[in-house]
């Protein structure tokens, strides 16, 4: 790990996290001094960024991972107003709670890529991804027994690599509350393409997998 | 078939799906949105190598590009300055040529717009 942190470049070496996002955050008062903060933040966060977003390789590749992290990086400068820090003075809970915040910026900028929708907002807008990280929030504190997750968790063990790729990508096109929305064909195509199967086996590959999963909780939970 | 497998699975669909959704981050198939599942994942990681690329060494020119992608929107926005449009309107009134002046004129028009547009 050491070998990929850099020397000290900047003024910032020595404020803390929370500092730098707030520095980030009044951009627009002084550009220079945000960049200045993110650069240092970025040196700091960019192997954790590029790890978690390694998770993603299968679908994403090499590429796409090294593109994915580069954007949730740049999304964090972009949205560090939107950060609510603790201020706690514990600076392991202050990182784990950046490292959170970026995960949700991380996993809805995959599901952006995967809709093939402009992952990051070029143009200002007031609204450009301000449902982000509500949305995750929402599904992150959704309520469930510990033992129904964590035999759903095993379940995921028994879906091969298509299954769980096809499953993955379909959230894709999730609304909470709403389900799981119809993928686009051009979408659907792609995955017809790389798993060489039809768009009618690709909806059933979906269907089986969450049936698999729904009937391993039950056997399961009835043992 | 349905049938019995929806007596067998007593779970909500909607409720199912937020479940799987979760389950795949919490098993680390997506990225950690919690404080314990990114402790989790940075024990994880400090037992990975992970060796960093060039492209990460220069972070200001991330934030350069992305600004660059902003002026060509916005200029490509912007093109129609409206002195130009006129000059435009009125070359086509007079015949659809467009006379050295008015071209001329036309190019002081765009310049100073764009002259004014990078100052801002």
């Amino acid at each position: 790990m050491d070998a990929n942190q850099p020397t000290t470049r900047t003024r910032f070496a020595t404020d803390s996290d929370e500092d730098l996002i707030f520095y980030m955050s009044v951009q627009s008062e002084d550009r220079a001094t945000a960049e200045e903060a993110w650069e240092e933040f970025f040196f700091r966060y960019r192997e954790y960024v590029l790890g978690v977003c390694r998770r993603f390789r299968g679908i994403l590749g090499d590429l796409g991972v090294e593109d994915l992290a580069k954007d949730t990086l740049v999304r964090v400068f972009e949205k560090a107003h939107t950060f609510k820090p603790l201020n706690c003075g514990n600076n392991n809970r202050e990182r784990a709670r950046i490292c959170a915040w970026m995960g949700r910026i991380a996993n809805n900028l995959f599901f952006s890529s995967l809709r093939r929708q402009p992952t990051i907002n070029f143009v200002d807008t007031p609204q450009a991804g301000g449902r982000e990280t509500p949305t995750r929030e929402e599904v992150c504190n959704e309520p469930a027994e510990s033992s129904q997750r964590a035999l759903l968790r095993e379940a995921l063990d028994t879906l091969n690599e298509r299954e769980r790729e096809i499953l993955l990508t379909s959230y894709a096109w999730y609304e909470p509350g709403v389900g799981c929305q119809r993928m686009p064909t051009e979408e659907l195509e792609a995955l017809t393409e790389r798993f060489h199967t039809t768009p009618a086996n690709i909806r059933q590959i979906r269907t089986r997998a969450l049936d698999k999963l729904k009937h391993y909780v039950a056997d399961h939970n009835n043992q | 078939m349905s049938k019995s497998k929806s007596k067998r699975g007593r779970t909500d669909p909607g409720m199912l799906e937020k479940q799987v959704l979760l389950a795949m981050r919490v098993k680390g198939w997506l990225a950690p949105e919690t404080e314990a599942e990114v402790l989790e994942a940075e024990k994880t990681l400090a037992a990975e190598r992970i060796t960093m690329p060039t492209s990460f060494d220069h972070p200001r020119e991330l934030l350069i590009r992305t600004s660059r992608f902003r002026t060509i929107r916005s200029s490509q926005q912007k093109m129609a300055n409206a002195q130009t449009t006129e000059n435009l309107a009125r070359a086509a009134r007079e015949g659809g040529t467009i006379s050295p002046e008015v071209e001329e004129r036309m190019k002081r028009d765009r310049d100073a717009a764009e002259a004014q547009r990078s100052s801002k």
